[in-house]
């Protein structure tokens, strides 16, 4: 079949298909809103303590991130209370808004592991806009972490994560990564205060002739968050080093497995593999991006399969060799992880782990 | 106004059927036009080509989804136009980069299917879709029923242009296995 007609027959799929693709907003829960909680607070959490019958109210982190893992994962693997209530004992409640130029950026939540931060934000335009627009926070978020104990530490990489549309409030997500903390320091620890500054936002939107505009608004958006304290979980340690012997020849060592995600070094016989982009581990020659690419998983206790959902590599300037830093797509349980598992698309290659 | 009402007008041969329909979807049709053919007066003929068969069209129709059946007229409107320019060696837009994307689904096997295998194979195609997680359902669409470019869809998501790539590249593999369990020879 020629790809015109495959093209013409893509056009036939189901209207409810269509119509979902071009839907960027998806249904908020009503768990989802603080302010309608407190409002009704104080009679319901009296009759809820009592009764010992709550559903619990879960953090806009909890609930977003599990949004998150539920697209990523498909609604088969839905994600379970256990898994819920791992992110939520990391994550707080804040609401802060600044407002700039007409831009107001909200910081919903903020859930924090041993060395991420997650921000859950809303950001809202006060002037008109039309149906299908798009915001987002451009440039580099300046994120600063301040400890009592430790001192202070900028973050070293960042960005990612998801946007949507929701009645004219952008929810966004982002997530910073501190890659050179002190020995032993966490970010959960109890005594860390973080500040993030934005300084640019832009909106995408098109107007009544179908034109398409791009405006970039600059401000001064910046907060001063506490981090929740949570307890500490061991990071699993995989001792040796894993070897692939499909398309790329390249070995994995140093690996280790956190509540964020997987950090490893890549040993290559060349320079030939470069990085085609920042998702899932995506490995390719240089002269063949399409045709080859690892994916990672890591396989939980109930049989879940946790895909990464970014990445970021950086040279070791020591040993020479590239570091990789996979973030899962929501904060897991490092003790709950059996093995991981490696993919080229064809075949998968299982590591399991002690 | 309601998509229930501007049908209704179409089907009781009001113009302003086509004015509502011009207000509410025309930048929607047009969106998916201009990702065809990359000309401002191309696209917006088509838009308006899209009214005109839709006034033809309703009655007898009575669309479940307005929104999808003008678009739908427009894609088919703009391929037409599209595969009219080539002939005339005027090309454009994103359809010669989806085309080669969709080599990897199809192009292998010279066959020729009747609108009722048409039919059936867009039918697996809606089944192979329902199966995977709703972003990467919404990947595939925006890029090849909305002819979307990479880097619009990787902004509407919030995802890197790469990740869009090689989730297109992984579905677009699981979708020709898919279709040639189905029995499919594409």
């Amino acid at each position: 079949m020629k790809p015109y007609d495959f093209l013409y027959v893509i056009g036939d799929v189901a209207d409810d298909l269509v119509s979902e693709a071009k839907e960027a907003t998806m249904k908020e829960k009503s768990g989802r809103k603080p302010l309608r909680m407190i409002l009704i607070g104080a009679a319901v959490v009296a009759i809820l303590t009592v009764g010992a019958l709550a559903a619990r109210y879960y953090t806009r982190s909890a609930d977003m991130l599990e949004e998150k893992w539920n697209n990523s994962l498909g609604a088969e693997t839905s994600m379970t209370e256990e898994q819920k209530n791992f992110i939520d004992d990391r994550s707080a409640d804040l609401g802060e808004s600044v407002t700039d130029d007409g831009v107001t950026i909200t910081v919903d939540s903020v859930t924090a592991t041993a060395d991420t931060v997650y921000l859950n934000l809303t950001y809202q335009v006060e002037e008109d806009v039309y149906e299908g627009t798009i915001m987002e926070i451009c440039g580099s978020p300046s994120v600063t972490a301040e400890s009592e104990v430790w001192g202070t530490q900028e973050h070293t990489s960042g960005g990612g994560g998801i946007s949507r549309m929701e009645n004219g409030v952008y929810v966004d997500q982002k997530t910073s990564l501190f890659r050179e903390l002190p020995e032993g320091a966490r970010l959960s620890d109890g005594t860390v205060t973080l500040t993030v500054a934005f300084t640019e936002v832009a909106i995408y939107y098109m107007d009544a002739n179908g034109e398409h505009h791009e405006k970039v608004v600059e401000g001064s958006w910046r907060f001063l968050l506490p981090i929740q304290e949570s307890k500490e979980v061991d990071n699993a340690e995989i001792r040796e080093d894993i070897s692939f012997t499909g398309p790329l020849d390249i070995t994995l060592t140093e690996i280790q497995l956190t509540e964020s995600g997987l950090t490893f070094d890549i040993k290559a016989p060349s320079n030939d593999y470069v990085v085609i982009g920042t998702d899932m581990l995506p490995l390719a020659k240089a002269a063949e991006p399409e045709n080859t690419f690892y994916t990672v998983e890591a396989l939980l206790e109930d049989g879940t399969r946790v895909p990464s959902d970014g990445a970021n590599m950086s040279l070791n300037e020591e040993t020479g060799m590239d570091q990789w830093r996979i973030r899962w797509v929501a904060p897991i349980d490092p003790s709950q992880v059996v093995s991981l598992i490696f993919s080229d698309g064809e075949t998968e290659q299982e590591v399991q782990l002690n | 106004m309601e998509d229930t009402k501007i049908i209704d007008l179409y089907w009781l041969r009001s113009e302003n059927a086509i004015a509502e329909t011009q207000q509410k979807y025309g930048p929607y049709c047009y969106s998916i036009a201009e990702h065809i053919l990359s000309c401002h007066e191309d696209s917006e003929e088509c838009v308006s080509d899209t009214c005109l068969r839709a006034w033809n069209a309703m009655p007898p129709s009575r669309p479940g989804c307005l929104r999808v059946f003008l678009g739908r007229i427009t894609r088919n409107l703009a391929l037409d136009r599209y595969r009219e320019r080539m002939t005339d060696k005027r090309g454009g837009g994103q359809v010669p980069l989806v085309l080669d994307e969709l080599r990897d689904c199809a192009g292998r096997e010279d066959s020729v299917l009747d609108s009722v295998e048409k039919k059936r194979m867009a039918r697996a195609i809606s089944a192979f879709l329902r199966t995977l997680p709703a972003e990467k359902r919404r990947i595939f669409l925006l890029r090849y029923w909305y002819l979307s470019p990479l880097a619009d869809i990787a902004r509407e998501l919030g995802i890197s242009e790469s990740k869009v790539k090689s989730d297109l590249y992984r579905i677009r593999k699981k979708l020709r296995q898919e279709l040639e369990r189905e029995g499919f020879s594409v």
